[in-house]
């Protein structure tokens, strides 16, 4: 099957007549049926396959053979949903048992813009229960398996994500990223992964974790694409009321012309001293610090800046994220919707009815609410709760003062590239703490993504971390532009 | 700093409205533990005076209008929004007596 890197790419091939929607679509399922990496929990195949044969028909009767690139910019594209968004009709499962039977009655903003602008869902994508995890080995459908690894893990909590776009599965995939659950798993599986600032994109229709963090972003095969997704899917929505009025630029149009004559002259990169500890793998750090180096020859100006609340990042997160969980998984009650066992129509009283239901949380899920609950219980409040939200805006404050000296700030994604299956399962300090360099551009709300720069030794692949001002996407995908040109040039 | 047993697990487990066995127990002393010792860290920080950061955005909220949406009928002429209820009982969600 021909692998395109880009979605113009593939648009090309549409107006040339080597591809069409329905053929491509086709050919992606068989790609997923023919695939042993678990990335998928339920496929839409009908639907995608009539939305592709309509759209492969219009082409030809009423847009003349060339696809009509400026509104649908995504015609005919076969997409991956991570399965915590809600497409009307089909089954969204959280990767969690308690949601085994959920149909969803709407679907998702961020799901609905896609595909008004003519995306094709295949179908949803596995992820770790309710999206937490670092590793996908908390679905209850199965782990997902690293694309080129088999014996190691995606990374998480959108690994069926990382898996399905690198192993060329889907053209790109929609995750979510609380403390990291797009960049980590773009950065084990060799792909790219954006989170956009907090508040650009529509967070109707997607399970919530923890409000306060949760981002839906891509997850493609190049800079380009990222931009282009993030663009349909961003803006307003009268249904959340947390979406920004920010205005959506054309980024699409900003990649293009970085791409077309890239340089860093002008760029100023922060590199905080606080990411570049011990315990990094070694080829882990040679690979950014080569890249940061690369930029420095084209002309960036390299800063030394500090973020000297970093090492408390997991702590804060530890207890906002858990305790923003605690409260939104409260409404898995048996009642209105997910899965009621039997023996819950038994129990004597409603407390004994929701401990019945609620049986059907997985291990992690269940650390996560008492933990939550722990640190909004009475007496512990202040000193967790508070005190983690005071850390938090300290956090912010950093970075607030580091972007006064610079335009992006770099660093690895992760310490390591991706660890093989069950080696942190046991551990779930040290499956934690894998978040460190991604939790803090989730704690302040900003722009963040994961782009390919190389591999290790074992041909395991290595992202590096742009981090930019809120709102300020623009910077970050011309910096995201040029960093994947030089490590372009380098492969080849 | 707190110590984490088995008392506080059963109660917050409680609060929690979750059941759990002795093994899962057991685990949660040691994991909750070991997480909430690498929390204590927090207390390091100087944070008199501090806002916490509560939410995610810095813009002020906007309401939508206080109105029923219509989410449709199924092919079956119910209520779409019962699609996913667990129960349903004359066009509503059934629910468990609660008052004997």
């Amino acid at each position: 099957m021909q692998t395109y890197k880009t979605i113009r790419e593939i648009h090309d091939a549409f107006d040339s007549g080597k591809a069409s929607p329905l053929s491509l679509t086709q050919d992606y399922f068989k790609q997923i049926e023919s695939s042993q990496h678990h990335a998928w929990i339920t496929l839409c195949k009908d639907r995608a396959l009539k939305q592709a044969e309509s759209l492969t028909q219009d082409l030809k009767s009423k847009h003349g053979g060339k696809v009509p690139r400026s509104s649908h910019p995504l015609y005919g594209i076969p997409l991956g949903i991570k399965d915590v968004l809600t497409m009307d009709g089909v089954r969204t499962t959280a990767a969690s048992k308690m949601l085994d039977t959920y149909v969803a009655p709407y679907t998702a903003t961020a799901v609905d813009r896609l595909e008004r602008a003519g995306g094709i869902s295949l179908g949803k994508l596995n992820l770790d229960e309710f999206a937490m995890g670092s590793s996908n080995e908390n679905s209850a459908y199965g782990n997902v398996l690293h694309p080129t690894h088999p014996d190691r893990v995606p990374g998480g909590s959108s690994g069926g994500s990382g898996t399905a776009v690198a192993a060329g599965q889907c053209v790109a995939a929609l995750g979510t990223d609380t403390g990291g659950s797009i960049r980590l798993p773009a950065s084990f599986c060799g792909i790219v992964g954006m989170k956009p600032t907090y508040g650009r994109i529509s967070r109707y229709g997607q399970i919530a974790f923890a409000s306060s963090l949760d981002q839906i972003g891509p997850m493609t095969r190049s800079v380009e694409d990222a931009a282009l997704l993030c663009q349909v899917m961003a803006g307003l929505d009268p249904r959340d009321s947390t979406t920004s009025s920010e205005p959506v630029g054309d980024w699409v149009k900003v990649v293009r012309e970085t791409a077309a004559a890239p340089t860093a002259r002008g760029l100023k990169v922060g590199v905080p001293k606080e990411y570049f500890i011990d315990g990094i793998d070694a080829e882990v750090r040679s690979a950014v610090e080569g890249m940061i180096a690369k930029l420095k020859e084209q002309g960036a100006e390299i800063v030394p800046v500090s973020l000297p609340h970093t090492e408390f990042a997991v702590a804060t997160y530890y207890v906002v994220a858990v305790s923003e969980a605690s409260s939104n998984l409260s409404r898995y009650d048996g009642v209105r919707f997910g899965v009621r066992p039997k023996e819950a129509m038994e129990a004597g009283s409603p407390a004994e009815f929701y401990k019945k239901v609620r049986a059907n949380f997985g291990a992690e899920v269940k650390r996560r609410i008492i933990l939550g609950t722990f640190a909004l219980s009475s007496g512990y409040y202040d000193a967790y709760y508070r005190k983690a939200g005071q850390v938090r805006r300290l956090m912010r404050q950093d970075f607030e003062n580091a972007f006064k000296q610079v335009d992006v700030i770099v660093s690895p994604v992760a310490p390591t590239t991706a660890f093989k299956i069950g080696e942190k399962a046991k551990n779930p300090l040290q499956m934690y703490l894998t978040d460190i360099f991604t939790i803090p551009a989730s704690m302040a709300g900003l722009p963040a993504m994961s782009v390919p720069v190389g591999q290790d030794h074992q041909g395991l692949s290595i992202g590096m971390h742009l981090i930019a001002p809120r709102f300020q996407e623009e910077k970050l995908l011309k910096a995201a532009t040029v960093v994947e040109a030089i490590a372009e040039r380098k492969g080849s | 700093m707190i110590e984490v047993n088995e008392a506080l697990i059963r109660k917050v487990a409680e609060l929690s409205r979750l059941e759990l066995n002795d093994a899962e127990i057991a685990e949660y002393v040691k994991s909750i533990g070991d997480i909430l010792k690498h929390v204590d860290q927090l207390s390091q920080v100087n944070t008199e005076g501090v806002e916490p950061m509560v939410y995610g955005v810095d813009e002020v909220l906007r309401l939508r209008p206080d109105q029923a949406e219509d989410f449709g009928k199924d092919a079956q002429g119910h209520p779409k929004v019962l699609s996913c209820a667990p129960e349903v009982m004359y066009d509503g969600f059934k629910v468990p007596q609660i008052i004997g």
